[in-house]
């Protein structure tokens, strides 16, 4: 018998209607990953990642298609996921510990078992010493890395990110990316990442599902069979550059046929 | 912060100083009579000389100013609330909140001494009128401004409607809500001295109207030179009293210029 993946999304569709004519944003998709797995949803700008996550989160509703966790239906349920949108999204009127513990007070946490909680995580995020401070005080790093230890610390099954390095300058993404790369193996975390960074989604996942342009649809679904985590220094191996040109070429391709 | 605040304040001083100095050698080379125009230095020799008098009706102007502030930061916050949470609550308040601000106090104030009497509660009606507007719309400007993806963001973690408009759109709209204090605040104590003039036992609206009835225009000016010190020092306060209630803005915003000023020296 073999156990029911964590996340199983299945037959999502979802339909706008502007200005009196329907518009197609998601067909048909297809995205599956076991507990411990990391898996990438890439995609050409505009093509409804963002909505697609807002579905799976469990913030907007699908018109049809089912997301089960565990095997259970769970659409709709937001506790199943922890989610870290575009922005940080960090309040500038609430301490960096603060900040980190919203989720857990939303959820009831008494105030001190939340803050021994997420306080315990910030030497591990690079934040330690910087619990008392402001946000707008922090590097544009360390602000990603506090709105990751508050998406964390809810320790919810799934982490959905949201292109959460696309704000950053290259060389503190390149930086975040291998952080990021560690952190979720060592931690075993089970991570839905939306990215339209190539590089990005091959250094950190287990499989990348490449999406077309809208309506978008899965155009591929490509394995990345190397050891977890990997380093920067992986990009010049062959195996990595296979799969990079792999994914680059699915990506393409879709682009290519939806315009055509 | 190169400039200290009394170097910043040097140019607004200096022009008061420039025109206290000329209206003076006007008044004295034309020898203009002191019940037409009185010189500056006489509004200060004998607002002084009565200045127990004036403290008198100063006490019952500050406090139908501070009980109808009051009065208009409840009732607009209540207000701002209830448009937040409910479009037909919006929709039915907001077209009568500004169709109360085009009512004349002039014509709304005597009708209150009407049906209150001459004591504080005319008065304090009156300057609740003429500043909860402002409240109202500060805090509702401040609310719509709360990002989306930051709602979006707090459901997510599961929260409640109460939870998100008390975890972001409050502290979100603290900011807007001190704009619009400040607004009203400058309303406030010309408010009371208006009510007053309508009908009063004491304040300084009918000190006012008893000095002008004895021809005693410099103890008008006085009066009025009190009422502009004390309209700047409430105004001054509400500037305390943000950095005292949420000093991460004025830091926050200071990061912020700092930052476009000196690059990104990060």
């Amino acid at each position: 018998m073999t156990l029911p993946a964590r996340l199983e999304v299945s037959g999502i569709e979802k339909r706008f209607v502007e200005d009196g004519r329907t518009v197609d944003v998601l067909q048909d998709i297809a995205i599956e990953a076991r507990a411990g797995e990391f898996v990438s949803v890439i995609g050409p700008s505009g093509c409804g990642k963002s909505t697609l996550f807002n579905i799976i989160a469990g913030l907007e509703a699908a018109d049809t298609g089912t997301v089960r966790v565990d095997g259970a239906a769970a659409n709709g349920h937001v506790e199943a996921f922890a989610y870290m949108p575009q922005q940080d999204l960090l309040f500038p009127w609430r301490r960096v510990l603060d900040n980190t513990t919203l989720g857990l007070e939303i959820q009831g946490v008494p105030r001190e078992e939340a803050r021994a909680r997420a306080g315990a995580l910030f030497a591990r995020f690079g934040l330690d010493g910087f619990e008392r401070a402001y946000p707008h005080t922090l590097s544009g790093g360390m602000r990603q890395r506090a709105a990751l230890l508050r998406t964390v610390v809810q320790e919810r099954p799934i982490l959905l990110l949201d292109e959460p390095f696309g704000a950053l300058d290259a060389l503190t993404r390149m930086e975040m990316q291998e952080w990021l790369a560690g952190m979720s193996t060592e931690f075993g975390w089970t991570v839905l990442l939306v990215t339209h960074d190539v590089r990005e989604a091959v250094l950190l996942s287990d499989r990348v599902v490449v999406l077309s342009p809208r309506p978008a649809s899965v155009a591929a679904t490509i394995d990345v069979p190397l050891p977890r985590p990997r380093r920067l220094d992986d990009f010049a191996a062959p195996a990595f550059v296979a799969v990079e040109t792999a994914v680059m070429r699915a990506l393409r391709a879709g682009i290519r046929s939806g315009h055509a | 912060m190169s400039r200290s605040p009394i170097a910043r304040a040097l140019p607004a001083l200096l022009l008061a100083a420039v025109i206290l100095v000329a209206w003076e050698s006007y008044v004295r080379a034309a020898e203009v009579r002191p019940q037409v125009l009185p010189a500056p230095s006489r509004v200060l020799t004998e607002g002084w000389a009565f200045r127990d008098l004036i403290w008198s009706h100063v006490v019952p102007t500050l406090a139908e100013t501070a009980i109808g502030f009051s009065l208009a930061i409840l009732v607009g916050t209540a207000a701002a609330v209830g448009i937040d949470f409910s479009m037909t609550v919006r929709r039915a308040l907001y077209p009568v909140l500004v169709a109360s601000q085009a009512i004349p106090v002039v014509a709304v104030a005597p009708l209150l001494v009407l049906w209150f009497g001459f004591g504080i509660v005319p008065k304090a009606l009156v300057v609740a009128l003429v500043t909860f507007f402002p409240i109202t719309v500060g805090w509702v400007d401040g609310f719509a401004a709360t990002e989306r993806a930051a709602s979006n963001l707090l459901r997510s973690m599961g929260a409640s409607r109460w939870q998100v408009f008390r975890l972001v759109r409050v502290p979100g709209a603290l900011p807007s809500f001190f704009s619009g204090l400040r607004i009203a605040i400058t309303y406030a104590v010309v408010g009371a001295i208006f009510a007053e003039y309508v009908g009063a036992k004491r304040g300084l609206g009918i000190f006012m109207q008893l000095q002008q009835n004895a021809f005693r225009t410099d103890l008008v000016m006085a009066a009025v030179a009190v009422t502009a010190v004390i309209s700047v020092a409430l105004f001054l306060a509400t500037y305390a009293v943000e950095r005292a209630a949420i000093p991460w803005h004025a830091a926050a915003r200071a990061a912020r210029s700092g930052s476009a000023t000196n690059g990104n020296a990060r």
